[in-house]
């Protein structure tokens, strides 16, 4: 039996893709990663195939690369680096395991997106922490499986969450979970005594899911996660802060993460705004025209007993410490009102993504750093466009303080126009010298896509040599992913 | 196991004969620690091989390269407060690390500090509070490191609900491999600063601990960034009255309460409650013998009080919670909240006159005070059954962790101190939290260490077939080869993996890892 | 007390290190945390109290012997007690005695320190630490006008102590402390040549039958001289006098004052008038003996027993002394009477307070380490910013003097009765 025969027999031949048009399509997106053409797609539909495929791939040492959002993809994690790389689709894998309303957590399969399972954990009362308004077809699963920021600093207590547990599947075909969903006993025998799979170290003295978060599918592949959820708030305030210096913005962004306010807390620039609430070019163009450089956003929700209370109290203070630094929030600017950015902060971009609507491509330079770094890395930016002639204006600038302040995602999305090849050319250039002068600068590729890579792992060789020790143990064959990160 | 002159002359070479000893005197007292009469039957374990007190990072990894060189097993200790922070059957070299002291640097931009390992979870608060911020709090006390704590033991406190875990605080780490290469995590590793811990790719961090850490099985950290919490309370925290009981002046902007329940399902409504809300800097069910001991000077105290039979009776199930405040106006939020809380949960205040002061045991929750509930009533304590998940199935590990005890309560071998689980919620009960039950005891009443003994033992094999948690030590204190290779077929087979692990990252296996795993050969 | 009477103690020691540390509640800096000049200079966790505890229970079980390393971690300690009141800011333990009775025990088994045998010979030979003649005691006072008890009557005694007597530099404290009292109109004497020796420090050495020794002929003494008041500028004799004679049964009948206290008590009679401008910020250093040691004896005898299965507690109950009760508001009320003086404090004051470094034979000993241990005293007071340290303990000032001749310190070292003399009119 060849390979693809053999995959047909563990999912059914509907789900085993082999014509060109389709290798094609899981052989591109909007990076400027290196495209190798995969042999074929398949689609598992439970963790008991993908533990099959794994068997099968492992005794074949056929690479697997795993997929679970939809297309457009961006950072290149979901391209084949090598030839004959058979693509894991796990997207078909949608059910939602489990909402837990007194521990405030979810379950959920990989192919699980933001818009399906709002409403189900609205049900429930409950709500998921978002990234920045993520495309439609976005795996939740892969958005904090890849250490995704998340609009509510304050309840970014660790660089894992809001990843809970996961369930694994190894590069030798052996099941695992993680955390507290490790055991003792099944899934099911933990619940009747009360467990919910909440914590997220463990078992014992290694953090297994630290070691597959992060790592693109090279450590294992992810059949299900549990993760955890808000309390959907009663009431709500949102804010605009405007300012031509971002510096006093993250002064009272700061404070406000200090006071733990219950706050949805980002910094746009004008761009990134203007995208986010104009669906056209001429939209966008002409709203950012009007907005001030720097946008400081802040929703505060209030759930609970005495919601109203408790955005009152905080209202209170978030106003007070503006004042101290001189800013006025605004419940709308240049037309733009606060509650329609806190619309669309609370669900997936819908049909067209945001970044892709001025310029129809976007390639994106995020690390992390400290909120205090985030002025110079923008000069630094901004100086560079110059030496490239690229235009400031269509850079979209994103500023996510997390880990409860102590430092924030920044990211740069370098808007262009896929159609035109110069523009294209100057960009990949452009990327190519900013991600290393970032780089020099202080900024940390934390989740080092594409030549990132080269980039983070050649400043930390101790840690290449690490992963490389444990990448042995977890994928012996070396079939996940390989070419990724370093291994 | 022994050292040869040559090791010993090598690890001399490095540190200079000042800081290297092989004197039983002096090696005595480094086999010595409160864990070992229940683990070893005996106040002391094995004594070292020898002792080694490296005045630098550099020097530690010189002496771990030594040790591989001349297979010599080591496991390095900060503080050494630990229960089996030196204990072992077979003697090793402890490497002591109290000349790496410094703290190198507290960020108040960025929120988090960065130590070496013998500074104390006391030590970064102090200095931490001078700037509007604190260390996560920590149980065992002050004397305890911010390094050990964070990465390679447990590091939950009363004020976990507010200031979290230490292990999930972890950001930069210095880290020196027990083959004796240098691993630097995060940002750090990249050259970036201490700010981050994990990536690049995949979080190396998950190497270092799980839920609870190596217990130094696993090279030594010589540095350790940790995020630091908000502190709302004065720079400087005033005290008054004497020894032992020394209290804080609670600034206005803090209220102390302890709130009784009639039963144990209220509390855990009352946990769920109060996490949610998000009102309390330290929240924490402690047994009423815990309550009413962070208020007498002495046993003495303690045992007149006890005979009023209050703390029984009305204390039985009870929170102790103190809040913080952001403004008057949050203040006041939080108070009606409580009282919501309270009214909905068929709780009430406990308004006994000793309660009043809230200052009185409020820096032993706070995490400054120290183990007064814990030691000083029998001599020394252990862990009964204790887990970390929900609530709710803490109150299931309550359960039975009680009807176990008492069956040793009966024997007169240990405390009989009323129900002494100590449920805490973590980070606003987002990630469940902490249940324990301590069993104190006298050590130097040996049937009663037998009986402590007994009762561990017990408590692992009910705990696990009961599937409510992987043994005692579960987010207490540490597993060791027996737990985790008797709970590891039930759970994954997660032993095997860590394991591997430890021998991918320990090819000689020279990291003494007596509590933690060791693969063989 | 034989060492195995604190065995329960020692196998109790839960290795906390608390004993290293001041309180943690009372830590105002990182800096000046550590209260163990031992384990701070040592490093070898032997050298602390809990170490000390460890070792004191691996000899008793004969684990290990005596030898060169024992003596050195049993000696290398100032018994200034900081170490005492930490632990038992948390503990029912009684550290210092443990660590007094290990000392004791040392001295029946012959293991006697080769250092200590000038103070201890001194005191054989002539009842004094420093070897000096006994004839030459009651020199400091020549031309003072003072009544000389072996003679004459009196109220008060002033006992010099050792240091003063034969430390001529010191000699204008002893000499300012009779001024003092006179121009306050006491009728007071000395004993002069016929002084002799608390008895404090060879008991602090382990020499436990010089303290009675000396407790019943002082006694007799002052029976004999019919004082009703004893005061000395001298913590260690004070500390002898007033806690080590009860403590051993041989509680004095008459009072027992620290010059601090009776200076207060004139100021507080307008016997003493304060009036002169002394335009100084000083910083106090509490001498270990007036301080936490000289909290009052606590007599106890009876039983260990259990409650609630395994409670300890004792029968007759017990009550222990945990530092708070020693004089610490004498000295600086008096302080603060100066007109112009202004007061600042130390992080580590009063039961926490960080020793000067000499006690329990560690200036007769280790020499360096003493002074290592004023040293960093010394740095914390000048980190106050103050002009002098000033203390009221011959033995700290002879110690902090040394260490500023050999370190080149600028902050002054004083005695509280040298400002009150500038404050005189
Ligand atoms: S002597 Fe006291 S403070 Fe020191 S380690 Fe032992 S119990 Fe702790
Ligand atoms: S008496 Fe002083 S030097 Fe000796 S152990 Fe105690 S604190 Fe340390």
């Amino acid at each position: 039996m060849t390979l693809e025969q053999e995959l047909k027999a563990i999912v059914g031949k509907e789900n085993v893709f082999e014509v060109a048009e389709v290798l094609e399509s899981y052989a591109q997106d909007n990076s400027f990663s290196s495209v190798k053409t995969p042999r074929c797609v398949v689609k598992p539909h439970s963790t008991e195939d993908v533990q099959k495929i794994v068997k099968l791939a492992s005794a074949n040492k056929t690479p697997l690369v795993p997929v679970s959002s939809g297309a457009p993809h961006f950072n290149g994690d979901t391209l084949p680096e090598v030839e004959g790389a058979v693509i894991l689709d796990m997207s078909g894998m949608k059910k939602i395991l489990r909402i837990d309303r007194r521990n405030r957590v979810a379950m959920i399969e990989p192919g699980v997106t933001f818009d399906e399972l709002i409403p189900e954990l609205k049900k429930e009362q409950l709500a998921p922490f978002m990234p920045l308004t993520p495309r439609n077809t976005k795996s939740v699963l892969t958005t904090w499986l890849e250490r995704n920021p998340i609009t509510m600093p304050k309840h970014h207590w660790d660089g894992q969450d809001p990843l809970l547990c996961l369930e694994v599947v190894y590069g030798n075909g052996d099941l695992f979970r993680t955390g507290s969903a490790a055991g003792p006993g099944s899934i099911e025998e933990q619940l009747e005594v009360g467990r919910a799979q909440v914590r997220p170290g463990g078992p014992s003295q290694v953090d297994y899911a630290k070691l597959a978060q992060g790592a693109q599918g090279t450590m294992g592949l992810v059949t299900w996660i549990s993760m955890k959820c808000k309390v959907l708030p009663d009431e709500k305030r949102s804010f605009l802060v405007g300012s031509d210096d971002i510096v006093r913005l993250y002064d009272l962004a700061r404070k406000s993460i200090y006071n733990r306010h219950d706050a949805q807390c980002l910094i746009l620039n004008r761009l990134n705004l203007a995208s986010l609430m104009k669906g056209t070019k001429e939209e966008i163009t002409a709203l950012s025209q009007e907005l001030p450089s720097w946008i400081l956003v802040i929703v505060l929700e209030g759930g609970g007993l005495f919601p109203e209370d408790r955005v009152a109290y905080q209202e209170k203070e978030f106003l007070e410490e503006a004042e101290r630094f001189d800013l006025k929030p605004e419940e709308s600017i240049a037309g733009v009102t606060a509650e329609d950015v806190e619309n669309v902060l609370g669900k997936s971009s819908g049909q067209d993504y945001w970044k892709l609507r001025y310029k129809g491509g976007c390639q994106d330079i995020f690390f992390i750093t400290t909120l205090k770094q985030t002025a110079g890395f923008v000069e630094k930016v901004k100086e560079l466009a110059g030496a490239y002639q690229y235009s400031n204006e269509d850079i979209g600038v994103y500023i996510q303080p997390a880990f409860q302040g102590v430092n924030c995602h920044c990211e740069f999305n370098l808007n262009y126009d896929p159609g035109n090849v110069e523009e294209t050319d100057k960009v990949k250039a452009f990327f190519k010298e900013s991600s290393r002068a970032i780089a020099d600068m202080g900024g940390f590729f934390s989740r080092p896509y594409g030549p990132w890579a080269d980039i983070a792992y050649g400043a930390a060789p101790d840690s290449v040599d690490a992963i490389k020790r444990l990448k042995n143990i977890f994928d012996p064959d070396g079939i996940l992913n390989p070419g990724k990160l370093c291994v | 196991m022994s050292i040869s002159k040559e090791a010993y002359r090598a690890l001399e070479g490095i540190v200079g004969p000042e800081y290297i000893s092989q004197d039983p005197v002096i090696m005595d007292s480094y086999c010595f620690v409160w864990g070992n009469e229940v683990m070893f039957g005996d106040k002391f374990a094995a004594r070292p091989i020898a002792v080694i007190i490296p005045g630098s990072a550099e020097e530690v990894q010189e002496v771990v390269k030594v040790c591989n060189q001349y297979n010599v097993k080591f496991r390095p200790h900060a503080t050494g407060w630990e229960a089996t922070a030196l204990s072992a059957a077979e003697g090793f070299l402890p490497i002591d690390l109290r000349r790496l002291n410094k703290i190198i640097e507290i960020n108040e931009d960025s929120m988090y500090g960065v130590v070496e390992p013998y500074v104390s979870i006391g030590a970064l608060t102090i200095e931490a509070t001078k700037k509007g911020m604190r260390c996560y709090s920590l149980g065992a006390g002050p004397s305890a490191s911010v390094v050990a704590s964070s990465t390679s033991h447990c590091g939950i406190g009363n004020a976990s609900i507010f200031t979290g875990v230490g292990g999930r605080s972890v950001l930069g780490v210095e880290w020196i491999l027990p083959d004796g290469k240098l691993l630097r995590l995060g940002s750090l590793g990249a050259g970036c600063g201490w700010f981050s811990g994990d990536g690049p790719g995949p979080s190396l961090r998950g190497a270092m601990r799980g839920v609870v850490g190596a217990n130094g099985g696993l090279g030594v950290i010589t540095k350790v960034a940790v995020k630091l919490t908000p502190w709302y309370g004065p720079k400087v925290l005033e005290t008054s009255n004497n020894p032992p009981s020394y209290s804080n002046d609670l600034p206005e902007n803090f209220k102390v309460f302890t709130m009784t329940f009639p039963t144990r399902e209220d509390v855990v409504d009352a946990l769920y409650l109060i996490s949610e809300e998000e009102i309390s800097h330290v929240c924490s069910r402690r047994g009423p013998f815990a309550v009413a001991s962070g208020l007498v000077g002495s046993n003495e105290e303690m045992w007149e009080l006890w005979k009023k039979g209050i703390y029984q009776k009305k204390c039985a199930n009870s929170i102790v919670l103190i809040m913080d405040s952001t403004s008057p106006e949050c203040l006041e939020y939080r108070v009606k909240v409580l009282n919501k809380i309270v009214e909905k949960t068929n709780g009430a205040y406990f308004t006994e006159d000793s309660h009043r002061d809230g200052g009185k045991y409020a820096h032993g929750l706070l995490g400054i005070g120290g183990n007064k509930g814990a030691f000083r009533a029998g001599g020394t304590f252990n862990e009964g059954p204790g887990a970390e998940e929900t609530m709710d199935s803490l109150l299931n590990l309550q359960v039975m962790a009680n009807e176990l005890k008492e069956e040793f309560v009966k024997t007169g071998k240990l405390l009989d101190d009323g129900d002494p689980i100590w449920l805490q919620p973590f980070e606003q009960g987002q990630i469940g939290g902490h249940g324990e039950i301590p069993v104190r005891f006298d050590p130097c009443d040996k049937e009663a260490v037998k009986v402590a003994r007994e009762h561990y033992e017990e408590a692992c094999k009910r705990e696990l077939a009961s599937k409510l948690g992987i043994g005692p030590l579960e987010g207490g204190i540490g597993f060791n080869d027996e737990i985790n290779d008797t709970a590891g077929p039930e759970t994954m087979n997660y032993h095997l993996w860590m394991k591997k692990i430890k021998k991918a990252l320990d090819p000689n296996l020279v990291s003494e890892a007596s509590f933690y795993t060791n693969p063989k050969e | 007390m034989s060492l195995e009477v604190y065995e329960r103690d020692m196998t109790r020691c839960s290795r906390c290190s608390y004993c290293k540390f001041v309180p943690h509640v009372k830590w105002k800096n990182y800096e000046t945390a550590a209260v163990c000049p031992s384990i701070s200079r040592y490093h070898f966790h032997s050298w602390s109290a809990g170490g000390k505890m460890i070792t004191g229970l691996a000899l008793l079980r004969g684990r290990i012997e005596y030898s060169d390393t024992l003596m050195d971690i049993v000696y290398q300690c100032c018994m200034d007690g900081a170490c005492d009141v930490s632990c038992k800011n948390q503990r029912d333990l009684e550290p210092l005695e443990m660590m007094l009775s290990l000392r004791a025990k040392m001295v029946e088994d012959g293991q006697l320190h080769p250092a200590h045998m000038f103070a201890i010979d001194g005191l054989k030979k002539e009842d004094n630490m420093l070897q000096q003649k006994k004839a030459d005691r009651g020199r400091w006072a020549e031309g003072l006008d003072v009544k000389d008890l072996t003679k004459e009557k009196a109220d008060v005694l002033f006992h010099a102590g050792c240091r003063l007597s034969f430390d001529e530099a010191l000699w204008d404290i002893s000499r300012g402390a009779i001024k003092i009292l006179k121009k306050a109109g006491v009728d007071v004497g000395i004993m002069g040549k016929d002084e002799a020796c608390c008895g404090g420090r060879a008991y602090e050495m382990g020499y436990q039958g010089e303290l009675t020794k000396y407790a019943e002929h002082n006694l007799d003494v002052w029976k004999n001289a019919g004082v009703k008041t004893v005061v000395t500028s001298c913590a260690e004799c004070y500390q002898a006098f007033k806690v080590l004679y009860d403590k051993i049964g041989k509680k004095p009948t008459v009072k027992i004052l620290h010059i601090t206290e009776f200076i207060e008590q004139l100021i507080e009679e307008g016997k003493l008038k304060l009036d002169n401008e002394v335009p100084m910020t000083v910083t106090y250093h509490d001498p270990c003996h007036l301080g936490r040691l000289a909290e009052p004896w606590i007599h106890w005898e009876g039983e260990e027993k259990k409650v609630m299965g395994q409670m300890i507690v004792h029968d007759p109950p017990k009550t222990y002394r945990r530092g708070a009760n020693g004089v610490y508001d004498a000295p600086r009320n008096v302080l603060k009477s100066i007109p112009g003086l202004k007061l600042v404090e130390m992080d580590r004051i009063r039961e926490y307070a960080w020793c000067c470094g000499a006690g329990g034979g560690v200036i007769d000993a280790y020499p360096d380490f003493a002074q290592w241990t004023a040293a960093e005293r010394l740095k914390e007071a000048e980190n106050t910013g103050a002009d002098a340290i000033v203390t009221a303990c011959s033995w700290c000032e002879r110690n902090f003097l040394d260490t500023v001749k050999e370190n080149g310190n600028s902050i002054q070292v004083l005695d509280i009765i040298q400002l009150v003399q500038k404050a005189m009119v």
